[in-house]
């Protein structure tokens, strides 16, 4: 498994460095999204998740679920804009899935793209990814996961 | 005096109101208790001279779409024994007190204030573990807390006492000390089941009694729920706190996470909480009551955050954007702090925000609130999200 300072990084997803998201798109043409470990390093033990409704459209940037721990309270933003299709129950039933294993049985949303060619570009991966969250880790002054 | 251009329906049907707004529609409030609410119709006490103070100090990092809470200058948490705890008690076992900035010496009480005022910071709350009689020893830190008060009297200092001696009462209030809090227990089971004390309700009265009479301000707090989830000591605590003169009560609710798996915590009753919220508000209807910053997460957290509204009170700490969106549909004026909801709310900071709502946007206003002699701030948190 990639990491960048201990935090685990799939080389097989894009990332949102800015919202600190993953996500993937899934031969469905759907977007699988979640936090990434180092989002989930940041907000410590997940105490409850509050995705919004399928159905309901979001834009670029905007909150698609609310995520709260003991000293933190906020948004998971959506990595591009589209329609939330499915939440992961499993996730708000037992937020502690979301610390444990991010990138799999925590993962929060799907949701169907509205212009994935479009909005994607600013999406990164692999080394890109990586570098790019080294230097966010800088200057957060980040210690690792 | 400002005159609103926002019109306010006399009769809202508050249920019909809540199923509008994404995130409430599907919550289950208590039909009942939402009746009696609609019938007390207090939130229409929300005016633009005493609208709801939002409190969101920096010791919890909260990112709501509708504050601007990037403005917002640093209010921390600090804990003297970083995060131990003698005591112990079964709710919390040290825990909240782990991600506070720890100054377990007095002179690393003093570098963190001199760091914090270098960076506009306002003010703190200080805390700490207890020992097993529920003492915190603020002694070592009396000094130096009045030389912090003589260098920086514009910052303030929250300090909450656990039982207080009177000794220590003095001695806070010869330090200056802006405003003093205590958590009022009123059920001796809890005292002797939760908390493994050896003491009784009577002291915690006495407590305080002997912060009353410094004339320091004076918030006690109740925490609802303390006794392993369930309501039982609560309205105890409204009586005694009713006796003394206090400058606010604040309410918490107890969060379970924090409790030992061994020896667990449920949820409080949401709805025996928002009925509790509204005796409150009836049994000191001149004395502030806010919402504090405790309370469970999750869809439970909304629901209390909506009674609390609903009920009146006069302020609420770190309120989720579901209850700022309700507030825009009741028309309830907001007024926004970045310190601790115990601390004293500035009487022309609460003027300024007031002419800002003439231009009717209250999005706007919430931008416009960030008070201009506060300079922005970022929270020196490691990392953001």
């Amino acid at each position: 498994m990639t990491t960048v300072r201990g935090c685990e990084m799939p080389d097989t997803l894009l990332y949102d460095i800015e919202a600190n998201v993953w996500c993937r798109l899934e031969d469905s043409g759907l977007l699988t999204l979640g936090m990434t470990a180092y989002a989930c390093s940041l907000s410590g033990d997940i105490v409850a998740c509050m995705p919004r409704k399928p159905g309901k459209e979001v834009q670029q940037g905007k909150s698609c679920a609310t995520v709260e721990s003991g000293k933190w309270v906020g948004p998971v933003k959506a990595p591009v804009a589209g329609e939330i299709v499915e939440v992961n129950q499993q996730a708000v039933d037992d937020p502690t899935s979301i610390n444990e294993d991010p990138y799999g049985a925590g993962w929060l949303i799907r949701m169907r793209p509205l212009d994935w060619q479009t909005e994607s570009i600013r999406l990164l991966g692999g080394q890109a990814a990586r570098d790019a969250y080294a230097a966010k880790m800088d200057e957060e002054g980040f210690g690792g996961c | 005096m400002l005159n609103t251009t926002v019109t306010r329906t006399v009769q809202q049907d508050l249920t019909a109101l809540l199923g509008t707004i994404e995130g409430l529609d599907d919550l289950p409030f208590d039909r009942r208790l939402i009746n009696d609410l609609q019938q007390q119709a207090r939130w229409e006490a929300y005016t633009q001279t005493s609208a709801l103070d939002v409190f969101m100090p920096s010791f919890r990092q909260q990112t709501n779409e509708s504050l601007a809470s990037t403005s917002m200058s640093e209010w921390p948490a600090v804990s003297i024994t970083g995060g131990e705890c003698v005591l112990q008690c079964d709710h919390c076992k040290g825990r909240i007190l782990e991600p506070m900035l720890a100054a377990q010496h007095p002179q690393q009480l003093l570098q963190i204030v001199e760091g914090l005022v270098e960076r506009n910071g306002e003010g703190m709350l200080l805390t700490g573990g207890s020992d097993r009689h529920n003492v915190i020893h603020y002694e070592p830190y009396f000094a130096v807390l009045e030389q912090i008060k003589h260098r920086f009297p514009e910052f303030t200092i929250a300090v909450h006492t656990g039982l207080a001696t009177r000794q220590q009462a003095q001695a806070f209030a010869s330090a200056g000390i802006d405003v003093v809090m205590m958590d009022v227990i009123g059920a001796q089971d809890t005292i002797t089941q939760v908390y493994h004390l050896k003491r009784e309700v009577s002291d915690f009265e006495q407590s305080l009694a002997w912060l009353c009479e410094t004339g320091m301000r004076v918030v006690p707090h109740i925490v609802i729920g303390l006794h392993y989830g369930n309501l039982l000591g609560e309205w105890q605590a409204l009586e005694i706190i009713k006796r003394h003169k206090v400058d606010a009560l604040v309410l918490v609710v107890v969060m379970p996470h924090y409790a030992d798996r061994r020896r667990p915590f449920c949820v409080p009753d949401v709805h025996a909480t928002g009925r509790f919220f509204m005796d409150a508000r009836q049994a000191l209807p001149d004395t502030r009551v806010q919402l504090g910053c405790a309370r469970p997460a999750g869809t439970q957290r909304l629901m209390l955050e909506v009674y609390a509204v609903l009920a009146g009170l006069d302020g609420i700490a770190y309120p989720g954007d579901e209850l700022m969106s309700l507030a825009d549909q009741l028309a309830i004026p907001i007024n926004l702090f970045a310190r601790c909801c115990s601390s004293p709310v500035p009487v022309q900071d609460k003027n300024r925000v007031a002419d800002a709502r003439q231009i009717n946007n209250l999005s706007a206003i919430r931008s416009l609130n960030a008070f201009d002699q506060y300079p922005l701030t970022i929270n020196r948190r490691q990392g953001t999200m």
